[in-house]
């Protein structure tokens, strides 16, 4: 039977253990916190609100879990969390049909690209490019977001989402090809912007 | 190989991400180090994939306060094991991070079977409606499973309601739980328990303030004062709760003529509050003096009448005592030489006990006998003895017979028997029972006229011996019972029984009378050294006086409380008491006096070696009676009686001319053990006096003190103990919601099942003490509420012989069931039922009454127990016309 000192200084090291065991996870959280932040985003399907509840509920379910478990890489362990998590959520949850980019949404997104120079048009660039990545499929996201932001390999994404590693490579190609595609368009678009712009002003003015 | 702009940059995106094989990426990088517009599309691909890594990443309007709730999170990690909320939404994969999720694990267990297993459970992930659980084996080979627990099911079957009730009870409760609410809930609930504690213990505080000046005092004074013999008033004072307590008496004769007072005397009691306050000599008192007796530190008048003296000596009636074998003792019981002192005629009822033999054979004669073991001739070790008492004394054919019985061995002893009884040409036993351990059993039994009865003792060894008995009587003195279970004849009610001789019974003996008590000495002629000492039987616990009687004067008394069944009490009488006396108790309860036993004794101032007188016995043997033969053995200490099948006998006793040569003859013992009660009193009458029935004057102030307890308590209840009654309510009411909020939280699964449940336990508990505590309360409040109740006494005139229905009215108070006991005096029976006193009168229904034809009256008393309270009625039944 361990002695009253004794049962203190085990009662403290696990205080200290667990202490550690925060310490460690909020140096992760810290660290990634754009890569969770983006991840959560995009497979919540941009709801903000429920984009912060999931953030709590990752925060509370990993510093509850990480200190009972014997983990080593804690980055893709903490994406594997958050894909299961979201899962939970918002997995089943058939994504509303919306048109890929709308014309209107388009216009406004070169608008602000060519209100500025270079910085407007990455940033015009990055919210076509959310866009288009938003009308992908939960799985597409999730494959992307995981190898992407969490760094996680196909097997282990294969292991997390539960899909065939083919199916998992396949997923990728077509989001990659997808999102370089819509790149393209865009540059095409905001070149065909400038040039009709040119030649707006070159006409003096009259429009055809 | 030659590749198109396009194909070069969907080769460098899928390099960058690792889906290109090295065959395929080595030839991309030559081509792309030599050719220019492969290099340009290169970095146009890999510029791409810049902008794929910031709008994944830039997202700047979502984590604005992820510092704030991040600090949140870490103190809820602290917490979270607590909190159900955090379970319940872990609980959803409540398997998956058992495990470690180490990459080099995810690799290893990535086989094909794995694959097949993560899939399968993946499809049943999906029919999460299904209800499906996956196995713990499943789970943990992989930790990454989605959750499709049956929790899951239904949290997400509910839908968004559900999910916002959960996230609001959890947050609810969170912030309960940080604030010191919750805190201060479970010190708000101490709170209420120390209050309630001290309010309980404030109430007993004043409750007990307001009854400590209250004291019961009983006294019991001579109904006639006498000059020249030393006499007593017992007193006996007791708190309210019962507990002894000294309290000061003083006593004052006054001459009702003059005013003067004669005698002042005050004393306190010993520390179990019993005061025996002698009374001087009265020589110089007039005839008549009042008494006056102050109690307490007030020295409240408590009792005032007016006695009469008398000369101890000077007796109305004639007294001859010319020689007196004791000497110079004041037995004034003894009357000349050689003249008889007793003769009568001995009337000997044959059914009183019968003492059946084991080993007598089948069919062997009836025996009626007085108690003399000696008729027990040979192995006596092997004899059972049943000693049967019909409840009037003989058995009555044609009515329901309440006998008790007592079984014993020839020491006495009780022996546990079964006993059949049969009658004769029946084979069907007409009365089956057993006696207890202690011996003792009943049995009802309805004789048939002219039918012999064949008693049949069955032993353990199954033998069967059987005895004739007489016939049974046409008359009898018979009380039906209501329920004949609740007949006590387990307390000794009409048996009394010596254990060391076993002879010693005394049916005939009227000490065995009501409230369950008679009284059993050890020798009832003792010496003056020693002290009498008298055994009492008795169930009910209520102050009993004893009285030691001289020529008709009370001359010795004192208060006697039994604590249990049989008690014995040594008393000391004074020196000057000698000679023939007669011992008696009287109940004391509710102001009325009942003489519950009595009896003589003999004391001999010298010495119990020295006989006190002999006696010869002369046959006087009528034609057909019974004859009581007692045989004076000059050598033996111990005399013998035997009955003979002839009813009466004349039995002659005289004084020896010289006593110290009447050795061991008859004693008083054996002459009073089995006279009847007009005999045996004019042997205790020697001298005569004025009444037999000379009971104290008892005083009780138990009336005054409820009175007085019932006005303090409504007077408690309106002012104390309504405080504390809104305490015990705020209580009730607090437990109950922490029932309802355990049961609520249980259900939202805020609270862990076993939390919920211990805390749902424990206001249940306090509920139902609450409860209990307020019943309790009410009662004690009620209990100052007696039950009142009247008999009309003219209406109770009985016929002799009453086979129908007589009435009795019983007015009451109060709602609670009452028992009521129904018992007449001489024939030592009980009747015992139930009456509901919920109405204001009920009718106590006396069945089947049967007085015997040769008796006139008769005296019931009607006990009423409320509680713990007895009160007790008397009625005095004439025979009808």
């Amino acid at each position: 039977m361990p002695s009253r000192l004794e049962k203190t200084n085990v009662s403290q090291l696990a205080t200290l253990a667990q202490l550690s065991a925060d310490r460690r996870l909020d140096d992760v959280f810290e660290q990634y916190k754009a890569e969770l932040t983006g991840t959560i985003y995009f497979l919540y399907s941009a709801s903000e609100s429920a984009s912060k509840t999931a953030y709590e509920k990752l925060r509370r379910r990993c510093s509850r879990n990480y200190a009972n478990s014997r983990i080593g890489d804690i980055r893709s362990w903490v994406f594997r969390v958050l894909y299961t998590l979201a899962f939970e959520t918002v997995g089943n949850v058939k994504p509303k049909r919306r048109k890929i980019v709308a014309d209107a949404e388009l216009n406004s997104i070169l608008d602000v690209a060519t209100e500025n120079s270079d910085e407007a048009n990455s940033r015009a660039r990055i919210l076509f490019l959310r866009n288009v990545f938003l009308d992908l499929s939960f799985n597409e996201r999730a494959v992307f977001l995981l190898r992407q932001n969490g760094d996680l390999s196909y097997d282990e994404i294969a292991r997390t989402t539960g899909l065939a590693l083919d199916l998992v490579q396949s997923l990728m190609k077509k989001v990659i090809l997808r999102l370089g595609e819509a790149s393209d368009f865009f540059s095409e678009t905001l070149l065909q912007k400038d040039r009709d712009l040119t030649s707006f002003f070159m006409s003096g003015g009259v429009e055809k | 190989m030659s590749m198109t702009f396009q194909e070069i940059k969907e080769r460098t995106y899928l390099l960058i991400y690792g889906l290109l094989s090295e065959d395929e990426a080595e030839e991309l990088r030559i081509l792309v180090a030599t050719n220019s517009e492969a290099a340009s599309a290169f970095e146009s691909a890999r510029l791409t994939t810049e902008y794929f890594k910031d709008f994944t990443t830039n997202i700047p309007s979502m984590v604005q306060d992820d510092n704030a709730s991040a600090r949140n999170v870490s103190v809820d990690s602290s917490l979270a094991p607590s909190f159900a909320f955090d379970s319940a939404v872990s609980s959803l994969d409540e398997g998956v991070f058992i495990e470690s999720t180490d990459p080099v694990d995810l690799v290893s267990t990535s086989s094909n079977e794995d694959k097949k297993a993560i899939r399968r459970n993946r499809a049943k992930g999906r029919s999460k409606l299904k209800g499906e659980t996956p196995s713990k084996a499943l789970f943990q080979q992989s930790d990454v499973f989605p959750p499709n627990t049956r929790h899951d099911a239904l949290f997400h079957g509910f839908g968004a309601l559900f999910k916002g009730i959960d996230d609001g009870v959890g947050r609810f409760w969170a912030l309960l739980w940080r604030s010191p609410v919750s805190t201060g809930l479970l010190a708000t609930l101490l709170v209420l328990g120390i209050c309630v504690t001290i309010a309980a213990l404030r109430c007993d505080y004043l409750l007990t303030r307001r009854f400590f000046d209250d004291f019961r005092i009983q006294i019991a004074i001579p109904r006639t004062l006498a000059r020249g013999v030393s006499q007593s008033i017992v007193v006996k004072t007791t708190g309210v709760d019962g507990s002894p307590r000294r309290v000061p008496t003083r006593f004052c004769f006054v001459d009702p003529t003059t005013g003067k007072i004669l005698l002042n005397h005050t004393e306190s009691g010993n520390s179990d509050g019993n005061l025996t306050c002698g009374i001087p000599d009265l020589t110089g008192f007039p005839d008549k003096v009042s008494l006056v007796v102050f109690a307490g530190a007030s020295e409240t008048e408590l009792f005032k009448s007016t006695l009469r003296v008398e000369d101890f000596e000077n007796t109305n009636v004639e007294k001859s005592v010319p020689y007196d074998p004791c000497l110079s003792s004041r037995s004034d019981g003894v009357r000349d030489l050689n003249s008889p002192i007793l003769q009568s005629v001995l009337d000997f009822p044959s059914l009183d006990r019968f003492l059946l033999d084991a080993d007598s054979p089948k069919g062997g004669e009836s025996k009626s006998e007085s108690g003399d073991s000696t008729l027990l001739s040979s192995s006596e070790s092997e004899r059972v003895f049943l000693h049967l008492y019909p409840e009037s004394g003989r058995f009555v054919a044609g009515f329901t017979n309440n006998v008790c019985v007592f079984c014993s061995d020839k020491n006495g002893r009780p022996l546990a028997r079964r006993v059949a009884f049969f009658q004769e040409d029946n084979d069907k036993p007409a009365a089956f029972f057993s006696t207890s351990e202690r011996g003792f059993g009943s049995f009802q039994w309805t004789p048939v006229k002219d039918s012999p009865v064949i008693a049949i003792l069955v032993p353990e060894d199954f033998n069967e011996r059987d005895v004739h008995l007489q016939n049974p009587f046409e008359q009898g003195f018979l009380l039906e019972h209501a329920s004949s279970d609740e007949l006590i004849c387990e307390s000794p009610t009409t048996i009394e029984i010596d254990p060391q001789t076993g002879r010693k019974f005394a049916f005939f003996n009227p000490t065995i009378s009501a409230e369950s008590a008679y009284l059993s000495f050890d020798k009832r002629v003792f010496a003056s050294e020693e002290r009498l000492r008298i055994r009492l039987f008795t169930a009910a616990k209520i102050p009993i006086v004893a009285t030691v009687e001289k020529n008709g004067v009370t001359a010795w008394q004192h208060f006697l409380t039994n604590s249990k069944e049989v008690e014995t009490f040594d008393l000391t009488l004074p020196d000057s008491l000698s000679g023939f006396m007669k011992v008696s108790l009287y109940s004391v309860a509710q102001r009325r006096f009942l003489k519950l036993a009595e009896t003589g004794v003999f004391r001999n101032l010298y010495s119990t070696s020295l006989p006190m007188f002999s006696a010869e016995i002369s046959d006087s043997t009528s034609e057909d009676g019974n004859r009581l033969l007692v045989i004076n053995q000059q050598e033996k200490s111990t005399s013998t009686a035997q009955v003979e099948n002839k009813e009466t006998t004349k039995v002659d006793i005289y004084w020896a001319p010289d006593f110290r040569t009447a050795f061991a003859s008859l004693d008083v013992d054996d002459v009073l053990m089995n006279v009847d009660e007009e005999v045996r009193d004019e042997i205790v009458r020697t001298t005569p006096s004025s009444s037999l029935f000379n009971p104290p004057i008892v005083f009780d102030n138990l009336d005054v003190l409820v009175k007085n307890a019932r006005v303090k308590l409504d007077s408690f209840k309106e002012n104390e103990a309504r405080s504390f009654f809104w305490i015990v309510r705020l209580v009730f009411v607090s437990c109950f919601s922490i029932a309802l909020a355990a049961l609520f939280f249980t259900v939202f699964r805020v609270f862990s099942l076993g939390r919920s449940f211990l805390l749902w336990l424990l206001s249940i508990g306090l509920f139902f003490f609450t409860l209990e505590l307020q019943s309790t309360l009410n009662a004690f409040i009620q209990s100052s509420q007696d039950v009142v109740f009247a008999i009309d006494e003219e209406e109770n005139q009985l016929p002799s012989q009453l086979k129908n229905t007589s009435k009795i009215e019983v007015s009451g108070e109060g709602s609670r069931t009452q028992t009521s006991e129904t018992s007449e005096t001489s024939a030592c029976v009980r009747l015992v039922t139930a009456i509901d006193l919920d109405q204001d009168s009920t009718q106590l229904a006396l069945e089947n009454l049967l007085f015997p034809s040769e008796r006139s009256s008769g005296i019931i008393f009607i006990k009423i127990r409320n509680g713990t309270t007895n009160s007790v009625k008397f009625l005095s039944l004439e025979k009808g016309l």
